[in-house]
């Protein structure tokens, strides 16, 4: 019965590595968009349609300002790199900005509803009494230099309110002007061409973010000598973020592996130990990760970062039972029935513990919850099922000092002459726990999960070059004004940073998203607004 | 806006031989007649007054009967006034193109043509010269025709709805005397 369970659960492993593997033909599905951790509107499916076109929208945004004291070398700059994406296919061919004949388009949709339509002065000068001041106002446009008035317009709209209340929209980009075709600005002698390009794939897709990030720099380092280009989008983020999410939990993986192994070996002084967990943590992760992709379709970056943190936990029942070759029993079974109430217990709470998680209302956090509960849950079945039926391992002998220190250990907890110092050590564990909750604040800010790197994070997400010197490292690691990378450079950025600035403003303020002064308040800003402009807003 | 950049070319267009051509420092003043044939009205609407322009520092057009309205274009934008009370301004930090319609008009006045080289097509016959916008795909594009001597003599401009501008020009002088006080103030 045993060895069948053993074998069933050998297929269920065998099962999920195939499952795996096949889905991760052309690498593991990952999702890296930080926003898929955050609650759905369950109950209003039309607000959170809102709230995904929304993101999705100012994902797919990204903002370059390519400057060059020369207007046509900027122009040539910039087209180039525009070109260059778009022939990758990265970024759609038409422009979002809108056409001298925009303006047109929007007086012709309000044109209908003008009878409805008063500017705000107009309507206090009418609130006022002041009428006089509009009769005025339309004389002088009827007789006065250049009118646009013509009898049709005049006829439908004899005061002229309607081009008032055109006048007095908000016009956001009012430091972006339109320079034959291309919306750019003019600061400190440098002319910036302002591109606003629309990604033809989705910001948090990693195979897309790496493509376009790496066509970007490809492109933005072929500029001529003297242009600098500042970018800004969330594409840059999810990949700066992911790539970080994605190496930490590969260096956290690597080093709680390494330090199982070192462990094990130390201890166990065996190789069957060592091979025996790696198979039972191995086995959880298989089973945790054909679960999560057969569940989710794909594994968040964060639920990866729990999985790696989680070798730590499951290969506890591993070094429990192997603990027991410390003791007289030789028998696997006996050794198994002795630990078997403990490890249980632990799982069961551990187990619990995570999945607890899954009540919440984060989708995320559902993911962590379900990757953690069968991962564990793998990791106990390969102790229990298989481990009495592989473990050859004979009795051996603890070292003489560690097994004087367990011994010291367990005599300070037991032993009734040490409960004095038991007393003092808890209180002193006690008051430092009330001392750290004290100092505790809660941080609900979404943006500190984006794990953007600090120097993206402090100078702008922008790369600024200068002549050949590139001023930003690999990705924009160091930027204009913090890159410290000479004194023409500086100038540059910061003339840069101004006015990426603007430009960052004038599109917050277009897209609802907030900005706050300085450099690093603007990017911060965009760096929460786009990916998550609605959320938080 | 387009008629009004026209117009202004116009004025201090040297695209023909002795025309005046207007340098940095100069003040062009003159008297003005416009005459708008709106449909609908049985009589033009008809405004009579005087103008200057200075290059580099913009225009001051003066209508005085049947009301006080004074507009000013400058670097900064356009302000129209009435009796002395601002009743409509336009400003470049709002609608960035003016800027761009103001360089094209100063670096005109200043005798660079390499701006309107690609913008407009200008053609002359006798003494009337026709200026339209190359970019024909406007709708509301209209015809510009004008009678130029020294200085531009008349102007008309006619709408594709068949409203009609008519500008006529007199006693226009050169350099006749410095800006004054006032005039500088509008202009700043």
């Amino acid at each position: 019965m045993r060895k069948a369970l053993a074998l069933l659960w050998l297929a269920v492993v065998l099962a999920a590595c195939v499952h795996v593997a096949w889905l991760s033909r052309d690498g593991l599905p990952r999702e890296t968009d930080i926003m898929a951790l955050l609650p759905r509107e369950e109950r209003e499916p039309e607000l959170q349609a809102a709230k995904d076109r929304v993101a999705r929208w100012l994902s797919g945004r990204v903002v370059v300002l390519v400057g060059h004291k020369d207007r046509d070398k900027a122009r040539a700059a910039a087209l180039s790199l525009r070109a260059a994406l778009v022939e990758g296919g990265l970024v759609r061919p038409e422009s979002d900005i809108p056409g001298e004949d925009a303006v047109k388009r929007l007086g012709a949709a309000y044109f209908a509803h003008r009878a409805g339509l008063l500017a705000e002065e107009d309507r206090q000068r009418l609130l006022r009494g002041e009428g006089e001041a509009l009769v005025k106002r339309a004389l002088s446009q009827i007789y006065g230099f250049g009118g646009a008035v013509d009898s049709r317009l005049l006829v439908r709209d004899p005061f002229l309110l309607f081009p008032a209340f055109l006048g007095g929209l908000p016009n956001p980009a009012s430091r972006v002007s339109m320079d034959e075709g291309l919306p750019g600005l003019v600061e400190d002698g440098v002319t910036w061409v302002l591109l606003s390009l629309r990604t033809q794939g989705e910001a948090f897709d990693l195979e897309f973010q790496n493509r376009f990030v790496a066509a970007f720099d490809t492109a933005s380092s072929g500029v001529p000598e003297g242009t600098n280009v500042l970018r800004l989008g969330a594409v840059f983020f999810a990949q700066a973020g992911a790539e970080q999410a994605m190496a930490e939990s590969a260096r956290i993986g690597l080093v709680s592996l390494a330090g199982t192994v070192l462990l094990v070996v130390l201890t166990f002084r065996s190789l069957r130990p060592l091979l025996l967990s790696l198979a039972a943590i191995g086995a959880g992760l298989a089973a945790a990760l054909s679960a999560c992709l057969f569940l989710f379709g794909s594994l968040h970056v964060a639920a990866q970062m729990f999985g790696a943190a989680l070798i730590g936990i499951a290969v506890d029942y591993a070094l429990l039972y192997f603990g027991q070759i410390f003791t007289p029993r030789t028998d696997p079974a006996a050794r198994l029935a002795h630990v078997l109430p403990g490890i249980a217990l632990g799982a069961a709470t551990t187990i619990i513990g995570y999945g607890a998680l899954a009540l919440s209302p984060f989708p995320g956090l559902h993911q962590v919850a379900v990757f953690s509960a069968i991962g564990l849950v793998g990791s106990f079945l390969s102790v229990i099922l298989w481990f009495p039926l592989l473990d050859r391992v004979p009795a051996a002998k603890l070292n003489r000092s560690w097994a004087a220190a367990a011994a010291g250990l367990w005599r300070f907890w037991g032993e009734a002459g040490w409960a004095r110092a038991r007393r003092i050590v808890l209180a002193v564990l006690v008051l430092v726990g009330v001392l750290g909750l004290a100092r505790l604040e809660v941080d609900d800010d979404m943006r500190r999960q984006q794990g953007l790197d600090p120097a993206g994070r402090d100078s702008a997400p922008c790369r600024v070059r200068s002549g050949r010197a590139l001023l930003s490292g690999a990705r924009g690691r160091r930027a204009a004004g913090a890159g410290a990378g000479g004194g023409a450079g500086r100038a540059v950025g910061r003339a840069g940073q101004s006015a990426i600035r603007g430009a960052v403003r004038a599109f917050g303020q277009a897209s609802g998203g907030e900005c706050r002064p300085g450099s690093a308040g603007a990017v911060q800003s965009s760096s929460g607004s786009l990916p998550g402009g609605p959320g938080h807003g | 806006m387009i008629r009004l950049t026209l117009l202004l070319l116009l004025l201090v267009s040297p695209a023909w031989a002795e025309t005046a051509v207007l340098k940095d420092g100069d003040v062009l003043r003159g008297r003005f007649v416009q005459e708008r044939y709106m449909q609908g009205f049985a009589a033009p609407l008809r405004s009579e007054g005087g103008f200057l322009v200075a290059p580099g520092r913009g225009l001051i057009w003066r209508a005085e009967t049947p009301f006080a309205i004074t507009t000013v274009v400058t670097p900064g934008g356009l302000v129209q006034s009435v009796d002395g009370a601002e009743t409509s301004r336009l400003s470049v930090a709002r609608l960035p193109f003016l800027a761009r319609l103001y360089d094209m008009l100063a670096a005109a006045l200043a005798g660079d043509w390499r701006g309107l080289d690609g913008a407009f097509a200008v053609s002359r016959r006798g003494d009337v010269v026709s200026l339209r916008p190359l970019r024909a795909d406007d709708p509301n594009m209209p015809a510009i025709a004008a009678r130029v001597g020294r200085f531009v003599e008349e102007v008309e401009i006619t709408k594709p709805g068949g409203d009609r501008d008519r500008l006529l020009f007199s006693d226009q002088v050169l350099n006749a005397r410095p800006l004054d006080a006032a005039e500088a103030a509008l202009l700043r």
